[in-house]
């Protein structure tokens, strides 16, 4: 019975926990073509809401970021970059647990 | 073209981010590009260690001195247990044989010394660079273990508007803040300003005297750019007024034995300093331009120590005209004239003349060797003569070696008053010579991949050599500090390994070890430099986890034990103090959370509350012979813990 309850109230914890973390690639305008576009774009989005991690790559110029879908949306991260003066598009969105692609 | 002569002036034109900086030490004529954050070893011809300004966030960097918490090379410690004067010591040397640089200029010499790393607020700081061992000669002739040139945040910078509040547990107040203006697209200003306030008296060991001074000081900075393609302009004016008060000032009751007559210190500074850079580019294919600097300063002091009184007002002017052209990318030559002028204990004029030629075969092999001739109206002609070496034959390794000579010019009353928070008779040589040495170094630098990470590893030696140098001996007799000219050896040998690895994901590790033997001849006798460290560990740790919204910064030294001067005999047949100090340990930590445009921090220093227990000799008799102030290797105060809060915006 106790072990019953144990696993019950284990279940209902890990889904009030989950969190719908999903991965957006994003291109912007202007291009990053330094480290200085680079940290810009790090220091800045890092602290829009639901940002979890950040990882550009100036081979491809592109920006990857996971974010909390239950906080907010690819759109309102678009929106974080427009704040400092970066046009950003999306590429590809997926889920990170599932890998599923999910493109917009 | 332009990038390189705003580095060459010293006006970096960069935003306050230190990933974008591109800095050039203008004394070792390198130019690198620094990709990270934080302290790094700067790629250049100088073994310099490049402060960035987020390395200042590591620890509350209230001022210069606090700067060098997380720094290996370099040591601060106070000078006395009353003042709150520090001083640091660089390759186990006292800093008046490190040349200070602002913005390349020298400054802080002479009456500014003791308190010249209270002077430069750290809010105010770009970035710091530490270059160890003989300089290049462009700045004179008077670096004989090192340089440090501080950078201040620039008009021509991203506009930016910061402000920094700081309480600690102590009382101390601090405030700054910083903004500047484009006035137009050529036109900028920036306006620096810092009051602090320590308005509390501790006194932990109950010896009746505070263990900080009472301290209020302000200081305002205003500063101006004019940037054109071939024409650039800089100038800035700097004002400070400071007053400490020590001593027996914190018990007034009816029991104390010194209530009528107490033993106070007072000191008050004013400083004005003003500086002008303007640099002409007629040839930018080849980098050829001539510049011209100028600066000034004023220095008023008045001290009081008990009965002893000290007040004198230092004036200094200096000029440096330069031109510089790179003949091809192998050859490039830096020539050019100064003049020195220091008015107050004694007037010197000291005229120069420098060249200075660099070999370079791109980024592996660096030679470069400078000759400059000065004649003081006091010492005559002399001459320095410099040479550096940088040998890269691969990305992993980095060898250097450096050669020169430095010369200084005593002013003893300016840079040691200090000295007199004791019952010491302070004897002055009227003979003394100009300070004379050969400073000898190789470092080598490796960075190793391991995985997708690097660790990096420092090895240096340095040697520095006096033939002639200014012997403060507080042995020959206990009562007296007897200021007279070296006559026998005098050296420091330094050796230092220092290994940074990132262990794992957003932890950064760096430790390092130094040891020192400094030695001078006391007496006709070869004798251990005294109230110096034989040996420094430091340990830093750094972990910023994730989006590197949150900061946990700790730092570890151990600083060896050392040698006191000699004491004297107490009434009950005891020496005064013991030969030697034992090593002691000081722990610091800080945690910052970063947002967007603002931050807040909290810390501790000298956490394990480690402190000399009794600095002052004789605390309970200031009037008599017996008592001294100045015998200190250690914290004089117990722990202090801190908060603050940031502001910053920064246009995008």
């Amino acid at each position: 019975m106790r072990t019953k309850a144990l696993f019950i109230a284990l279940a209902f914890a890990s889904v009030c926990f989950a969190k719908n973390i999903k991965t957006v690639v994003l291109t912007t305008n202007p291009e990053m073509h330094c480290t200085g576009c680079e940290k810009k774009i790090k220091e800045n989005i890092r602290f829009e809401k639901g940002v979890k991690s950040i990882k550009t790559n100036l081979e491809d110029k592109t920006v990857t970021i996971e974010y909390d879908a239950d906080k907010t949306t690819v759109p309102a991260i678009i929106e974080g970059f427009k704040k400092i003066k970066y046009e950003a598009k999306e590429v590809k969105t997926t889920n990170t647990k599932s890998a599923e692609s999910t493109k917009h | 073209m332009i990038v390189t002569l705003l580095t060459v002036l010293g006006a970096y034109g960069q935003s306050p981010q230190p990933t974008d900086t591109i800095w050039r030490s203008e004394q070792l004529q390198e130019v690198s590009v620094l990709s990270k954050a934080g302290r790094v070893k700067t790629k250049g011809l100088g073994n310099t260690d490049f402060i960035s300004s987020s390395e200042l966030l590591r620890a509350a960097c209230c001022n210069l001195g606090e700067s060098f918490t997380t720094n290996p090379s370099v040591d601060v410690n106070y000078a006395d247990a009353a003042t709150g004067a520090q001083q640091i010591k660089l390759l186990g040397l006292s800093g008046t044989y490190v040349q200070m640089l602002t913005e390349n200029i020298p400054n802080y010499r002479g009456a500014a010394a003791p308190y010249s790393l209270g002077y430069i607020p750290g809010p105010w700081m770009q970035s710091i660079q530490v270059s160890k061992g003989a300089s290049s000669v462009k700045n004179g002739y008077e670096s004989i273990t090192g340089q440090i040139n501080v950078e201040f945040k620039k008009p021509q910078a991203t506009p930016f508007a910061d402000t920094n509040l700081y309480f600690n547990t102590k009382g101390k107040l601090e405030a700054n803040l910083g903004a500047n203006l484009h006035l137009t697209n050529r036109w900028s200003t920036a306006l620096l300003g810092h009051y602090e306030i320590l308005d509390k008296v501790h006194d932990e060991n109950d010896d009746g005297f505070a263990d900080m001074p009472k301290v209020r000081q302000g200081s305002l900075m205003s500063r101006w750019a004019y940037v054109s393609n071939n024409y650039i302009f800089q100038a800035a004016i700097k004002g400070l007024k400071e007053h400490r008060e020590s001593g027996q000032i914190g018990h007034h009751d009816e029991d104390c034995a010194f209530h009528d007559n107490p033993y106070l210190i007072d000191i008050t500074n004013e400083r004005y300093e003003a500086f002008a850079k303007n640099a002409y580019i007629f040839d930018p294919e080849h980098g050829s331009n001539i510049a011209l600097i100028l600066s000034g300063s004023l220095h008023h002091e008045n001290a009081l120590y008990g009965k002893k009184q000290y007040n004198t007002d230092q004036r200094n002017g200096y000029a440096s005209l330069l031109f510089e052209t790179d003949f091809n990318e192998h050859h490039s030559l830096s020539t050019g004239i100064s003049l020195n002028h220091d008015r107050f204990d004694f007037d010197e004029t000291t005229p120069g003349v420098y060249a200075q030629y660099t070999y370079k075969i791109g980024e592996r092999f660096t030679l470069m060797g400078g000759l400059r001739w000065d004649h003081s109206n006091i010492y005559g002609g002399f001459v320095t003569p410099r040479m550096h070496l940088r040998y890269s034959p691969n990305d992993i390794v980095t060898l250097r070696g450096s050669i020169g000579k430095g010369y200084r010019t005593n002013h003893v009353m300016a840079e040691y008053n200090y000295l007199m928070a004791s019952g010491r008779v302070m004897l002055i040589d009227s003979n003394l010579d100009q300070e004379e040495a050969w400073n000898y170094g190789v470092s080598a630098a490796l960075n190793i991949p391991i995985g997708e990470r690097h660790l990096q590893l420092n090895a240096e030696y340095y040697y520095t050599n006096f033939l002639h140098q200014l012997l403060v001996d507080m042995d020959s007799n206990p009562h007296a500090v007897h200021f007279t000219n070296l006559v026998g050896d005098s050296y420091s040998h330094t050796w230092q390994v220092e290994a940074t690895y990132p262990l794992f994901e957003a932890f950064t590790m760096t430790a390092t070890y130094r040891r020192t033997n400094v030695k001078s001849t006391y007496g006709g006798v070869l004798r251990e430099k005294p109230l110096t460290n034989t040996y420094k560990g430091l340990i830093t740790a750094q972990y910023k986890p994730g989006l590197g919204k949150w900061q946990f910064d700790a730092t570890l030294q151990l600083n060896g034990g050392g040698r006191m001067p000699d004491p004297y005999t107490t009434a009950d047949g005891k020496p005064s103090w013991d030969s030697r100090y034992k090593g002691f340990e000081q722990l610091n930590a800080q945690v910052t959370r970063f947002f967007r445009h603002w931050s807040i921090y909290a810390g501790g220093e000298n956490i394990t509350g480690r402190r000399q227990k009794n600095p002052i000799i004789a605390a309970d008799d200031p009037w008599s012979m017996n008592f001294d102030a100045t015998m200190v290797w250690g914290p004089v105060h117990g722990a202090i813990y801190y908060i603050g809060i940031r502001l910053n915006w920064e246009k995008i």
